[in-house]
C-alpha cells in the first residue's frame, strides 16, 4: 500500500465521519442572518463614526 | 538457504514492511497535519477566545507600526486615528467574509474550499499570483526590520556604524528567514507554542513604547504634529490614508480562512478574526503613528534605543526582532499549504522543510533591496489590496449569496470529467474575469504608482466600489456561464442543513 492509497482511505473515512457524525453537529452550523446583520451593524458603525470623525 | 537464515530473511522482510508502514502512516499524518484534508470536530480545537489570541498576535506584530507611520504621511494623529479605523473596519469586515466562513463551516483548508468558487486550476491562478506574490513581500519586510533592529543593536552595543539601509541589512534579513524557514518546517504547533510568549510580549512592549513616547512628549503636541508629506488637498490625504488602512486590512486574507477552519463554529471564527486584527492593529499602529509624527521615524528599529536607552532599547530590539520571525512562520505557513494544494504532482510531491525553502527563497531575494522594499512599503500594500477586494468581492458573491453558504464538500476533493467544479477546464471563468474587471476598475480609480485619481477615489474610496463591482459581475457572468445551465454545483441539497444556524 503506497502514501496515496493510504492517503485516498484516510480522505474518505474523515468525510464518511463528516456525513455521518458531524451533518447535524452545530460546527457544521450555517451563520445566522441575524450574526451576520449584527456584524454588519457593528462594522457600519465603527465606519460611519470614524468617517464622521474624519470630516469634522 | 537454512531455515535459520530463511527465519532472519524473514523477520527482515517483516522489519521493512514495519518500516514502510510507519513512513506511510508518517506520511499521513503530515499530511493531516500540513495538507488538505478536512479536519474532523475533535481535531477543531479553537474556541473564540483561542482564535483571538491567534489574531491578536499576529496583528500586534511589528508590520503594524509601519502602517501607522506610513498613514502620518499624509494625515496628521486624530485623523490617521479616524482613517485607521475608516480602513480597517470595512477592509477587515471584507476579508472576513471572503475568507473565514467558508473554511470554517467545511473544516477544510481556505484553498482548497476556493476550488468552489474559481475551480481547481482557478485557484492555481490566484494562488501563483496574487498570494505568493503577497506574502512574499510581507515575509521580505519582517525580514528586512529583522535586519534594521540587528544592524541598530549591533551599531549601538559595538559601536560598528553600519548602515540601517545597507548590506549588513540583507546579511541579518537572511539570517531571519533562515530561522523562519527553521520553526516553519517544524509546523503550527512549533508556531503557536512560539506566539504564546511572543504575543503577551509584544503586548507589553508596545504599552511601553506608547509610555516612554508620552512621557517626552505631549498629547496636545501629538494632536497638533502636521503630516509629515502630505497632497494639498486635504480630502485626498485623507481618502489615500484610509485607502491604504483598507488595504492592509484586506492583506490578512491570505492566511485567515486556513487557521479559521479550526475553529467551532461560525461566530468564533467571525468575530475573533475581525476584532482580533482590529484590536490588535489600532493599539500597535497608533504607537507607529505617534512615534513617526514626534521622532520621524514609524519603525522602532529607528528609535528605541535613542528613547529607551541603550539597555531597554537593546533588549526591546531582540524581541522585537524575533518576534518578526514567528510572524513571519506564521504568515508562510497558510501560503506554503495553498502552494503544496495548487502546484499539482509537482510541488506536492517535495517534503515539507523542502517546500518551505522554495517559497522562503523568493523573499530572500527580495532582502537583498531592503532600501528599495521598505520605501515601495504602501505601494504594495495598496496594489496587493486591489487585486484581493476583488477576489473577496466574487468569493461572498458566490458563497453568500449565490450558495448560500451550502458547498458540497466531496466535490473539493473530486477531480476528472465528473467533477461537479470542474466549471471550464478547472477555471471558473465568471471569478477569473470578474476579479480582472474589478482590479482594472480599482488601478482606474486610483493608481498606486502615478498616485492619480478619479474624483469618485474622494468619497468612496477605489476597494468599496470595487467590491460591489466584482460581485455585480460575478452574479452576471457566473449565471450566464454555469448556473442556468445546471453547471458548479449551485442550488443542491445542504448536507448541513441539520446543523442549523449560528
Amino acid at each position: 500500500m503506497n502514501a496515496d492509497t493510504r492517503l485516498a482511505e484516510e480522505l474518505e473515512r474523515r468525510l464518511t465521519h463528516i456525513d455521518t457524525h458531524e451533518a447535524g453537529d452545530p460546527v457544521h452550523a450555517k451563520l445566522g442572518g441575524g450574526s451576520l446583520a449584527l456584524f454588519l451593524g457593528v462594522v457600519g458603525v465603527i465606519a460611519v463614526g470614524s468617517w464622521i470623525a474624519g470630516a469634522l | 538457504m537454512s531455515g535459520s537464515a530463511r527465519g532472519r530473511t524473514s523477520e527482515s522482510a517483516a522489519e521493512l514492511t514495519e518500516t514502510q508502514a510507519v513512513r506511510v502512516e508518517a506520511a499521513v499524518a503530515e499530511e493531516a497535519t500540513f495538507g488538505s484534508l478536512p479536519l474532523t470536530k475533535s481535531e477543531r480545537t479553537w474556541r473564540a477566545a483561542d482564535f483571538s489570541w491567534v489574531t491578536l498576535s499576529l496583528a500586534i506584530a511589528t508590520w503594524a507600526f509601519l502602517t501607522g507611520g506610513s498613514t502620518v504621511l499624509l494625515v496628521g494623529f486624530g485623523d490617521g486615528i479616524a482613517a485607521m479605523l475608516l480602513g480597517n473596519t470595512l477592509g477587515l469586515a471584507i476579508m472576513v467574509l471572503g475568507s473565514v466562513l467558508l473554511s470554517q463551516r467545511l473544516g477544510v483548508e481556505q484553498y482548497r474550499a476556493l476550488k468552489s468558487v474559481f475551480g481547481a486550476v482557478g485557484v492555481a491562478i490566484v494562488v501563483f499570483t496574487v498570494v505568493l506574490v503577497t506574502e512574499m513581500g510581507w515575509s521580505s519586510l519582517l525580514g528586512i526590520m529583522f535586519g534594521r533592529a540587528f544592524t541598530e543593536i549591533s551599531n549601538q552595543a559595538f559601536g560598528t556604524g553600519f548602515d540601517v539601509e545597507g548590506p549588513v541589512v540583507t546579511v541579518f534579513a537572511l539570517a531571519a528567514i533562515l530561522a523562519g524557514w527553521f520553526l516553519l518546517s517544524r509546523g503550527p504547533v512549533a508556531i503557536s507554542k512560539l506566539n504564546r510568549f511572543v504575543a503577551p510580549g509584544l503586548l507589553v512592549i508596545v504599552a511601553l513604547m506608547m509610555v516612554l513616547l508620552m512621557s517626552q512628549h505631549s498629547w496636545t503636541d501629538l494632536f497638533a504634529a502636521e503630516p509629515l508629506a502630505p497632497f494639498e488637498d486635504e480630502t485626498l490625504n485623507f481618502a489615500m490614508a484610509v485607502e491604504f488602512n483598507l488595504g492592509a486590512g484586506l492583506s490578512w486574507w491570505p492566511v485567515m480562512g486556513t487557521l479559521a477552519r479550526l475553529t467551532r463554529g461560525p461566530k468564533a471564527a467571525l468575530w475573533p478574526a475581525y476584532g482580533g486584527i482590529f484590536i490588535g492593529t489600532v493599539v500597535a499602529q497608533i504607537v507607529g503613528m505617534a512615534a513617526a509624527l514626534m521622532l520621524g521615524a514609524a519603525d522602532p528599529t529607528a528609535w528605541m534605543v535613542p528613547l529607551g536607552g541603550p539597555v531597554l532599547g537593546i533588549l526591546t530590539l531582540l524581541f522585537v526582532g524575533f518576534a518578526n520571525v514567528t510572524s513571519m512562520a506564521s504568515i508562510a505557513y497558510s501560503t506554503v499549504l495553498a502552494i503544496k494544494q495548487s502546484s499539482g504532482r509537482v510541488l506536492a510531491r517535495l517534503r515539507w522543510p523542502a517546500l518551505c525553502a522554495v517559497f522562503l527563497f523568493f523573499p530572500a531575494v527580495l532582502a537583498l533591496f531592503p532600501s528599495f522594499m521598505y520605501g515601495q512599503f504602501m505601494t504594495f500594500v495598496v496594489i496587493s489590496g486591489a487585486f484581493i477586494a476583488a477576489i473577496c468581492g466574487v468569493i461572498i458573491a458566490d458563497y453568500l449569496i449565490l450558495r448560500r453558504q451550502n458547498v458540497p464538500m466531496r466535490a473539493l476533493y473530486a477531480s476528472g470529467p465528473e467533477d461537479p467544479l470542474r466549471f471550464t477546464g478547472g477555471v471558473n471563468l465568471a471569478a477569473m474575469l470578474s476579479v480582472a474587471v474589478a482590479s482594472i476598475f480599482y488601478l482606474w480609480v486610483y493608481n498606486p504608482i502615478t498616485l492619480e485619481t478619479l474624483p469618485i477615489f474622494r468619497y468612496a474610496t477605489a476597494t468599496v466600489p470595487t467590491v460591489v463591482i466584482a460581485i455585480a459581475v460575478y452574479l452576471t457572468l457566473n449565471w450566464l456561464l454555469y448556473v442556468r445551465r445546471g453547471r458548479g454545483a449551485y442550488g443542491q441539497t445542504d448536507p448541513f442543513a441539520a446543523a442549523g444556524r449560528k
